[in-house]
């Protein structure tokens, strides 16, 4: 089992450097220890100056307050194609599906996707290509409507690109593949299905 | 004042709501996991935190004379009610805001304790916690700085942990 003190250690640290350390996967390295490991970070973070957040920080949480999915708006303030991150993603996960690949990452960064369920393989992966965590910059915070996306993804679950056009349209520049197209129910899912869907 | 509460006050005088919120989005999400324990619950209120913090201050809601990070905290606190009792979380935020005893008592709103709790640490595991938990540095890294070794770092470390863990307890 991972020493809850040293991964503590090791968040607190980043976090002073100015960081934005994954505390999701910190807390998803503690397994069963997970819950005195999120009490220790809230009580250091309720005890130290906030670090100032970097331009991409920034940047990103506007993308999100004005309806856009975060990582849309990462990847193209950073110009990167949306080919080269799946070609990067695929040797960091060693999927060789490279078009099923790119229908999973074009779902997951149009914001349609349910982050929860995602492995954490695909965010150490995408970690790597971004150079920063992208896990909870998945959902943008309103709708284009100025409406709490939050809200509007409890009423509706988890939306398809289809279904949800006020959302995600306007800021997606490849369609987006329906929920059928992509989703085999938990029983028929093979590796890479589990990689962003899960298990169940 | 402190300089970073003057730092929250400039930024929302000027209208730069999107840094404010950047600046304390993971603190908001940490204390979320712990209020709901779980981390995918914590991130829905987080979202939810957010974008209520957003919306109100965008909207020209101020709370005058109390530092963004109270109300951070307040806000959070608020949400968090509304999650567990099943109640829209979207909602205006009250007009006033007051804070309640405990609050006061955690160090909410002086704030900034870090330094006071490492204050009460003997100098030499003092030092220690300050490389680490103010300077960023690696157990590794301050080890070599003071001429140490990783198990004398650890040692120190666990001192400021346990003061921490004690001030956790008195949060319940």
């Amino acid at each position: 089992m991972v020493d809850v003190d040293r991964l503590f250690d090791e968040f607190a640290a980043a976090y002073v450097r100015g960081e934005r350390p994954d505390l999701p996967a910190y807390l998803a390295r503690a397994g069963d220890d997970a819950d005195e490991l999120a009490r220790l970070v809230d009580a250091f973070l309720q005890a130290v100056p906030a670090p100032e957040p970097s331009d991409d920080d920034v940047a990103v949480l506007r993308a999100r307050l004005d309806g856009e999915p975060g990582l849309l708006a990462l990847r193209t303030r950073r110009g990167h194609k949306v080919d080269e991150v799946v070609d990067d993603l695929a040797g960091r996960l060693e999927v060789d599906d490279r078009p099923r690949l790119k229908r999973y990452y074009q779902r997951l960064e149009g914001g349609v996707l349910d982050p929860h369920p995602v492995d954490e393989r695909v965010w150490d992966a995408l970690r790597g290509v971004f150079g920063m965590s992208v896990r909870t910059m998945i959902r943008p915070l309103a709708t284009r409507q100025g409406k709490s996306a939050m809200a509007y993804y409890r009423r509706t679950g988890s939306p398809s690109a289809d279904a949800t056009p006020s959302l995600v349209a306007h800021a997606t520049p490849a369609e987006i593949p329906a929920v059928a197209d992509v989703e085999p129910p938990p029983g028929e899912r093979d590796e890479l299905d589990r990689l962003f869907l899960g298990t169940n | 004042m402190s300089d970073d509460d003057a730092r929250d006050a400039s930024l929302l005088e000027t209208g730069r709501i999107d840094r404010l919120l950047a600046t304390y989005e993971l603190v908001i999400l940490a204390r979320c996991i712990k209020g709901t324990k779980s981390a995918h619950d914590g991130q829905d209120v987080a979202q939810d935190v957010m974008f209520r913090l957003f919306r109100e201050f965008e909207a020209g809601k101020r709370y005058e004379g109390i530092p963004y990070r109270v109300v951070v905290h307040q806000v959070t606190k608020w949400t968090l009610a509304d999650f567990f009792a099943g109640r829209r979380t979207d909602v205006p935020l009250p007009d006033e805001l007051t804070l309640a005893a405990e609050d006061i008592g955690e160090g909410v709103v002086s704030g900034l304790w870090l330094r006071e709790l490492l204050a009460e640490l003997p100098e030499r595991e003092r030092a220690t916690c300050e490389l680490v938990y103010v300077e960023g540095l690696s157990p590794e890294q301050a080890a070599e700085r003071l001429g140490t070794t990783r198990n004398n770092v650890d040692q120190r470390l666990f001192h400021a942990r346990k003061r921490l863990r004690e001030l956790m307890d008195d949060d319940g």
